[in-house]
């Protein structure tokens, strides 16, 4: 294990740092010139690359809190008893199962100006409502992009919500009721203690994955209008194979990582406050599965 | 009821006798094969509909020509072939021969990433046509053209008023808004940064078309010229015009093209090529581009024997083979109405029967590459930023001189770092 790691992970981690402090084309990617921390301050004084971390933050935060709410509420709607919920859970998880590119491909014609769903409903809604157009705007690019994502991975969220569900406690639940408390009371007294592991387990794997998403922004706007949409990992790209400039993009890389590295440290610290050791409501043993 | 025979030991014998002699013919075949260099030819040709089948047949002659080499082609799309090729390249494999743009061939050269070929080819020996220039660096050679294509103005007729095609750029505006209605757009380009090298390919041809440059004869910086500003001036006047279909890729404003839904767009050769093999039925018309001067952005694309190559002897000796009369002459007509490496007078029937070809060749002399001259390298990062610039004048209202004089600005400090 601690081969696999070191050979695997911690080789190309060192290789990227290494480059990250060169000048490397990426045609000669044998001829370094070492140029110090010139890549980071590059990075630090660039009004550009601010604007990279201020985008890719929003991305990730509103990806993240709205899939969790989104996924949240499609959880307990569908952890609720009903005709025809198996088949309401499978098709939950279609835009999850569906590929990047055929989603993107897709969401690109919905948001077109001209013969785009989207704003033949605002048009058929409103009249003077149709917008001239979504990808093409620096100020609807980014949330036209964000409601694609959101769309995409609420269902996993949905799906890991509704798996810790199952773990609640059908007895600790009608026990609250029983003593008079309102389904909101239930809900946070009962249902949220026993599912908050699972959910910030899911918050630190929805904040890495939206920190690295690349397939369906460069599809749908290569980080344009204006740089509107260009998060970090498109500022990688563009800079490693596009203007091949490996050494700055391994410095993007690099940032990139360390806020990844910040976000798991963070979780890992709360979890610890929460208290490892902290009971949970579990199923009574041989409680049926709900 | 039918008795299954026993064979005879004869009979035996005789099968095991033939089966051997198969496999032993077949062995040998197989080590015929492997004897053969094996090469691979990477060019986004081959994931063309139409143009890539054919530019395959064109290859598998070489190969029939051949004993002691084999090519095999290799389809990587445009999105994607500079970043794969070079990563290879880069790690010190890649195909062996490779077509690729002109940005790419300047920044491959200046990495020592391809061949030279000086002492393979003498320029006495070729009719080399005029944009073979470009392929020259420091006084030597490190490709040849494959593939030269120029931008005109491309119309149907049944679409514009009488018929004619626009002589200037404001009758261009006022037959477009013209077309324009009931389903059907006047013109079509690209304005949007998932489609940043068509973009700027069109945004080219508006700006050459101005008589503006990116650089001037000295390689220096010359993004807010004031013929630059009028070409994207006149770029943001089509954008305002509703006469568009703002957000259609190029994939789809071609198609409503040959669909006769839209009325003009300037595109290259390559792409007639494709109209006039993918819809024989559409009678569609060229003529210049209607801007005060003839200069239009060119595509010109290099072939050229990668440094990693193991076979350099067959890579050297497709290239000479591409170089001959005859094969030159097929690939002319298999790439539709693009130029290739050496002067091939096209035949009296082509001409008659596509008359936009006449229009493609006259278009050669003003024919102007689309890379920063003096700074072919550097492209891509200005380009990013001119289009990020031009995008604020169509998109946000700014006007194109405060644009570009940020974009001259912003290109010098960063990429220039001056």
């Amino acid at each position: 294990m601690a081969l696999y790691l070191l050979l695997f992970q911690g080789y190309p981690l060192v290789q990227e740092l290494y480059l990250s402090f060169t000048s490397t084309a990426l045609l000669t990617p044998d001829q370094h010139v070492f140029v110090g921390l010139q890549n980071y301050i590059d990075l630090v004084t660039q009004e550009d690359f601010r604007q990279v971390l201020l985008i890719t933050a929003i991305y990730t935060v509103v990806c993240v809190v709205a899939a969790i709410a989104l996924g949240l509420g499609a959880a307990l709607l569908l952890d609720a008893p009903f005709r025809g919920r198996g088949l309401a859970r499978a098709l939950v998880t279609i835009p999850w199962a569906a590929p990047p590119v055929a989603v993107a491909l897709i969401f690109v014609w919905i948001y077109n100006g001209q013969y785009g769903i989207f704003n033949h409903l605002l048009g058929a809604l409103g009249g003077s409502a149709r917008l001239e157009s979504w990808l093409d705007s620096p100020a609807l690019a980014l949330p036209a992009v964000l409601l694609t994502t959101i769309w995409q991975i609420f269902p996993f969220a949905a799906v890991v919500i509704l798996a810790a569900l199952q773990g609640v406690s059908s007895e600790l639940r009608e026990a609250a009721v029983i003593d008079g408390a309102h389904r909101l009371s239930v809900f946070r007294a009962v249902v949220w203690p026993s599912i908050q592991p699972s959910v910030a387990l899911l918050a630190l794997f929805l904040s890495i994955w939206s920190l690295r998403r690349f397939d369906l922004i460069w599809l749908m706007t290569q980080g344009g209008p204006i740089g509107s949409t260009n998060t970090l990992v498109i500022e990688l790209y563009r800079r490693a194979f596009v203007y091949r400039d490996l050494g700055q993009g391994a410095a993007v890389g690099m940032v990139g990582l360390s806020i990844a590295l910040l976000i798991t440290v963070v979780y890992f610290r709360h979890m610890q406050r929460a208290g490892h050791g902290k009971t949970v409501a579990r199923r009574a043993p041989g409680e049926r599965q709900r | 009821m039918h008795s299954l025979s026993i064979p005879s030991r004869r009979r035996i014998l005789r099968g095991s006798g033939v089966a051997v002699a198969a496999a032993l013919l077949a062995g040998h075949r197989v080590l015929r094969a492997q004897d053969k260099a094996r090469l691979s030819f990477a060019a986004v040709t081959f994931s063309e509909a139409g143009r890539g089948e054919r530019l395959k047949a064109w290859v598998g002659k070489f190969n029939q020509s051949q004993t002691a080499a084999e090519i095999q082609p290799i389809a990587i799309p445009f999105g994607s072939f500079a970043k794969t090729v070079f990563t290879q390249m880069g790690g010190g494999a890649g195909p062996d021969l490779v077509r690729m743009d002109l940005i790419d061939y300047y920044a491959a050269v200046q990495a020592r990433r391809v061949l030279a070929l000086d002492d393979l080819l003498k320029a006495e020996d070729y009719r080399f046509t005029a944009s073979d220039r470009h392929m020259i660096i420091g006084g030597k050679r490190y490709g040849v053209p494959f593939e030269i294509s120029h931008y005109v103005l491309l119309y149907n007729p049944a679409l514009l008023k009488g018929g004619r095609p626009p002589a200037d750029f404001d009758e261009f505006l006022a037959s477009a808004k013209a077309a324009t209605g009931n389903g059907v757009y006047g013109f079509a380009y690209r304005a949007t940064m998932a489609e940043g090298s068509g973009f700027w390919q069109d945004l080219c041809s508006f700006v050459y078309g101005f008589g503006g440059r990116w650089s001037d004869a000295q390689g220096r910086l010359t993004l807010n010229d004031p013929k630059v500003i009028e070409g994207v001036a006149a770029y943001k006047k089509v954008y305002d015009a509703g006469v568009i279909p703002k957000g259609a890729d190029a994939a789809t404003y071609r198609r409503m093209f040959w669909e006769r839904k839209l009325a003009m767009e300037i595109d290259n050769g390559g792409v007639a090529g494709i109209f006039s093999q993918q819809a024989p039925q559409l009678s569609f018309a060229a003529a210049p581009a209607p801007f005060p001067t003839r200069a239009q952005g060119m595509v010109l694309t290099a072939l050229t024997i990668n440094a990693n190559t193991k076979h350099k002897a067959a890579a050297q000796a497709f290239v000479k083979w591409a170089l001959q009369p005859g094969n030159q002459k097929q690939l002319q007509e298999l790439l539709g109405a693009s130029s290739v490496a050496t002067v091939v007078d096209r035949s009296p029937e082509d001409l008659a029967s596509k008359p936009w070809l006449k229009v493609y060749d006259e278009q050669a002399p003003h024919g102007i590459p689309q890379v920063v001259a003096g700074l072919e390298a550097k492209t891509p990062e200005i380009q990013q930023i001119v289009l990020e610039q031009v995008l604020k004048v169509l998109q946000g209202g700014m006007a194109p001189k405060k644009a570009l004089d940020d974009a001259q600005r912003l290109v010098l400090a960063r990429v220039l770092r001056k």
